[in-house]
């Protein structure tokens, strides 16, 4: 009985630490929380207050403006749009690679295999050049465009399809099915859990992406989130009430959306760590 | 019947609007600053020109002034993407100019002689191969910023600020209070610009003219020493501390250096700061002041014929005295435009030491960015971080001629040859 | 195989195959072959025309002190925070392993991953707040009640700035490297442990024998994954280390990396063909580590 006990102190101890490390982990972004209901004169006071003296939503007046939602529409479009087509284009290729086995396809698949670890972003100057030469600088196309195919989704699909039983697929042949009905009756609905789980995974690296959005618009109107905030820094004045409210704004809705979908993201994660 | 009957009016009404649009109606498309205080102005002031002018539609876009140059060039190679109108910063110009980029301000538009009557001989300094450009839109000047309700709490008045260095020091000192996180006179952030300053009042220049800079001498190792002694010797300013900005926009520095450009930020973004400007302190206390810079900023870019005359009648608005009056108050700039000099506003603080600054001061060049990053970010970083400043001047020079070598065309230099010829 | 058609058979197999290579080719084959070609060629947006230089562009980055110092920065950047995310991730892993309830356990994995999802933009202007270098900087504020004297200037000292980007990194990577762990962790039997536990293995013994090893595929692919993300970082320098006078990638160039000199080059200075030799560099860099690690890790760590 007193052993029991011992063990169960134990255990309550290093459960106390590791509290402990994941509230230090998580500071950061309750400093950012509570700094952002400061008031400019109080983010600066020494020593530093935990919580705001008084609610104040300055920051939040001084940073809004109505373009903000334009922002959240551009990354809504910039990501939504590239997922979609990418997984769509990509699964589609990688169902009919293994569904229709042909020398061609084989070479297809090769020449997607290659590119699974090139990054993309390696790739920035030429495509910048081709984006100007195609006159989609500064269009949602441009930013599009050369993510309408994503090597890793088509090697993704190549493996998937070995877990889908064949004889569905020659059965839906026989029935006459076209490769797009197959495609879309049989295979997609075996596999959508995993490709939705991909495509959150998706979705959210390219809502934080920077770099790209940055080269290809040039107009506020097409800023995604990212660029939208990065361009507010001001290196002659730096005003953290300000910045740290445009924070907040831009990480709630992320944070709301990943807690809806967090099933999906645990699943996309495992999916591509197990390749 | 009734929701059919207000479907079929939006409906009406929406088709009109596109008719509307679609029926003779250009829109003129102008590349901004995003600075706010100007942003908010400028869309101000375009509606006045749409009322006057219902066929031209203005769209002013915001562009970060970091990415402007490269958009433009590749805006300008797609055609169409390019904008009608630019506002640069002045050390692109060249790069513009040469490729192609900017229109010529032509004879129908402006003949010569107008352009001397609405500019002086201001205007011909941005003359390239006999053709206009642009206009400037005024100079603007490196001054000093003082909180003169600070200056109060420690019983003196902004007509008590030293004009030399050694004296406005001490002053700073008493105004010190680094326990209280208040710097007399921080310059944490603006130590590039400042050298810069102080390099001209010990009487060094920069550039001798377009091909060799020539700052490696005892002016520009006077000028670092002195940076280093404002840090470690007289600690009127701190390392680890708010910036020079941050701290006097938040009323913790009763002085600051800035150019006046500045003044717009202050007011928009610190309304609660009272503050005044004057000519920086000198070494003697007489001029040379430091630097200013003529501002060039507007130009045509459009490549649309058909848009042609539109574009250049909203030139002529936004290089009118009225615009350029706004405007000027706003960047800190004494405006170009003869018309726009109006002495009520520009005799007075915060702009007239603005005056007195361009007046005895010696002008900025305009150089790519890869050389200001070189001068004021690189050697003077490293040099506030101890290395040894004569060795780390001359190696800069150096890298600096390089660089003069390959792009020297893309400069735009008033060196010391140019400034001599002109004080005759 | 058997004998496989060199076409399919089915038109719209074909069509879709078609698209394939068609996409490929524009969006990746091209611009991958464009980029070497570009790398041997003055090249530019604007007015210019392309020429071929040679190698006057390797030459030039070989003998630029700057770029000698932005490699350094970034495999010293690699070096600091892949092993770093790797033994982090590996120790918290284990710990959620160990928790009971299914609830806490969630929490705890939910807590240390949601940095990862968070845009690098506002994560890097929260961790500039919190490196300020006076004393209302939070990290400095608490240092000093520890007992430091002088507060310490994080992004401003040239000695420090890169390992204070590194920190940040770590600090938002590694809820992802814990759920892959963790996710490996489910997948090792608990009769593996048990069966050590009666011959008697302590705890260190059966972590060195049961759990890294099989663990290997998880750790390569953290290692490689980890590697590639910190040879390309961009966001963190592009948002921390911005000062008015000299630019990004500050102080004296002390975390100017790869990726951001590409693109200052590319984008900023308009140097196209020299901005893509860097990225061929980068390129072999990426591919060199890579490998490296693929024969590293599996002769360690596999049976």
């Amino acid at each position: 009985m007193k052993e029991k006990y011992k063990i169960e102190m134990g255990k309550l101890v290093l459960g106390g630490v590791f509290f402990v490390i994941l509230l230090c982990y998580v500071f950061p972004l309750y400093w950012m929380f509570s700094s952002s209901f400061k008031t400019a004169g109080e983010i600066i006071r020494i020593p530093p207050t935990w919580w705001p003296h008084l609610l104040s939503v300055e920051g939040y007046i001084k940073v809004w403006r109505p373009i903000w939602i334009r922002f959240f529409i551009n990354s809504f479009i910039y990501a939504g749009g590239s997922v979609t087509i990418a997984l769509f284009t990509s699964s589609l290729i990688g169902f009919v690679i293994v569904t229709y086995p042909s020398k061609i396809g084989t070479i297809l698949s090769w020449a997607a295999i290659c590119l699974i670890m090139i990054p993309f972003t390696i790739l920035i100057i030429p495509l910048y050049l081709l984006i100007i030469k195609l006159h989609l600088l500064n269009s949602y196309l441009g930013m599009i465009a050369p993510r309408m195919v994503y090597p890793f989704g088509i090697f993704f699909m190549l493996l998937a399809m070995r877990n889908i039983p064949r004889d569905l697929i020659d059965a839906a042949k026989i029935d006459g099915c076209t490769p797009l009905g197959i495609y879309w009756r049989v295979a997609l609905p075996l596999l959508k859990t995993s490709l939705a789980a991909l495509a959150t995974l998706e979705f959210v690296w390219r809502w934080n992406e920077l770099l790209w959005p940055l080269i290809v618009a040039s107009t506020e109107k097409l800023f995604p989130i990212t660029v939208g905030l990065a361009s507010l820094i001001d290196p002659y004045f730096i005003e953290f009430d300000k910045y740290l409210a445009a924070c907040v704004i831009v990480v709630v809705p992320i944070v709301i959306m990943f807690l809806s979908l967090q099933k999906f993201f645990v699943k996309g994660i495992t999916l591509t760590g197990m390749k | 019947m009734k929701s059919k009957l207000l479907a079929a009016l939006v409906v009406l009404s929406l088709m009109s609007l596109w008719g509307g649009m679609a029926l003779g109606s250009t829109t003129i498309t102008a590349w901004w600053t995003v600075r706010k205080p100007i942003m908010d102005y400028s869309r101000e002031e375009v509606k006045k020109f749409e009322l006057e002018h219902p066929d031209i539609k203005v769209e002013l876009v915001g562009i970060p002034e970091d990415a402007v140059q490269q958009k433009l060039l590749a805006g300008a190679i797609a055609q169409a993407e390019g904008p009608d109108i630019v506002y640069i910063d002045e050390n692109v110009f060249k790069v513009m100019v040469n490729a192609e980029v900017l229109q010529p301000i032509s004879e129908e538009v402006y003949t010569e002689e107008q352009i001397f009557e609405m500019y002086g001989p201001k205007a011909s300094m941005y003359k390239l191969d006999g053709k206009y450009y642009g206009f400037p839109n005024g100079d603007m000047a490196a001054v000093l910023f003082y909180n003169p309700e600070m200056l109060k709490d420690y019983g003196y008045s902004p007509l008590d600020i030293p004009d030399t260095w050694d004296e406005f020091i001490v002053v700073a000192q008493k105004m010190t209070d680094l326990s209280k996180d208040i710097q007399g006179f921080p310059i944490r952030g603006r130590e590039g610009s400042m050298w810069n300053a102080l390099l001209f009042q010990n009487g060094g220049f920069l550039f001798r003219n377009g091909k060799e800079a020539m700052f490696a001498d005892k002016p520009a190792i006077d000028a670092f020493q002195f940076l280093q002694d404002i840090y470690d010797k007289y600690k009127v300013s701190s390392r680890t501390s708010l910036s020079a900005n941050e701290a006097f926009g938040q009323g913790k520095a009763p002085f600051v250096y800035n150019w006046t450009w500045w003044i717009g930020s202050m007011l928009t973004s610190y309304p609660d700061t009272p503050f005044g400007t004057r000519v920086l302190p000198t070494p003697t206390g007489n001029p040379p002041y430091g630097s200013y810079g003529p501002s060039m900023g507007l130009f045509v870019s459009s490549v649309d014929p058909a848009k042609k005359e539109d574009v250049w009648e909203f030139y002529k608005f936004i290089t009118s005295p009225d615009f350029q009056l706004g405007w000027s108050m706003l960047r800190g700039l004494i405006p170009a435009r003869i018309e726009a000099r109006k002495p009520e506003i520009f005799g007075k603080d915060p702009y007239r030491a603005l005056a007195e600054a361009v007046e005895g001061g010696i002008p900025y060049s305009f150089y790519p960015d890869e050389i200001g990053k070189l001068i004021l970010g690189t050697m003077v970083d490293k040099i506030m971080e101890g290395a040894p400043i004569a060795e780390t001047v001359q190696e800069t020079e150096e890298e600096v001629n390089k660089i003069l070598q390959r792009r020297s065309e893309d400069c735009f230099i008033f060196g010391q040859e140019w400034y001599k010829a002109q004080k005759g | 195989m058997k004998n496989v058609r060199l076409l399919p058979e089915n038109k719209t197999a074909l069509a879709v195959i078609i698209m394939g290579f068609a996409f490929l080719i524009l969006f990746w084959w091209y611009p991958l072959i464009r980029t070497f070609i570009l790398g041997f060629q003055l090249s530019g947006v604007g007015r210019l025309k392309e020429s071929w230089i040679g190698l006057a562009h390797y030459r030039a980055l070989f003998s630029s002190k700057v770029f000698g110092k932005v490699v350094l920065n970034t495999l010293y950047f690699a070096a600091l925070i892949v092993p770093t995310q790797i033994v982090v991730g590996l120790a918290v892993s284990m710990m959620i392993d160990k928790i009971k309830s299914r609830v806490f356990q969630r929490l705890g994995l939910l807590s240390f991953y949601i940095p990862y999802i968070l845009p690098i933009v506002a994560i890097g202007i929260l961790w500039k707040f919190l490196y300020h270098p006076s004393r209302f900087g939070i990290f400095n504020f608490l240092l000093i009640e520890a007992g430091i004297k002088e507060p310490i200037r994080w992004l401003e000292d040239p000695q420090l700035a890169l390992t204070s980007i590194g920190i940040m990194q770590i600090w938002q990577r590694v809820g992802y490297v814990i759920l892959l762990y963790f996710a490996g962790l489910q997948t090792i039997p608990r009769i593996f442990y048990e069966a050590a536990e009666i011959d008697g293995a302590n705890a260190w013994q059966r972590f060195r024998a049961i759990t890294l090893p099989l663990l290997t595929p998880t750790t390569l692919f953290v290692a490689v994954t980890s590697t590639i993300s910190a040879f390309m970082t961009f966001e963190a320098v592009y948002i921390m280390t911005l000062t008015a006078q000299a630019g990004r990638g500050g102080p004296i160039n002390s975390t100017n990396v790869m990726l951001y000199y590409i693109y200052f080059n590319a984008f900023d200075n308009n140097r196209m063909g020299y901005a893509s030799a860097a990225a061929i560099i980068l390129f072999f860099m990426i591919l060199g580590v890579t490998l490296l690690q693929f024969k590293f890790i599996r002769q360690k760590f596999e049976y």
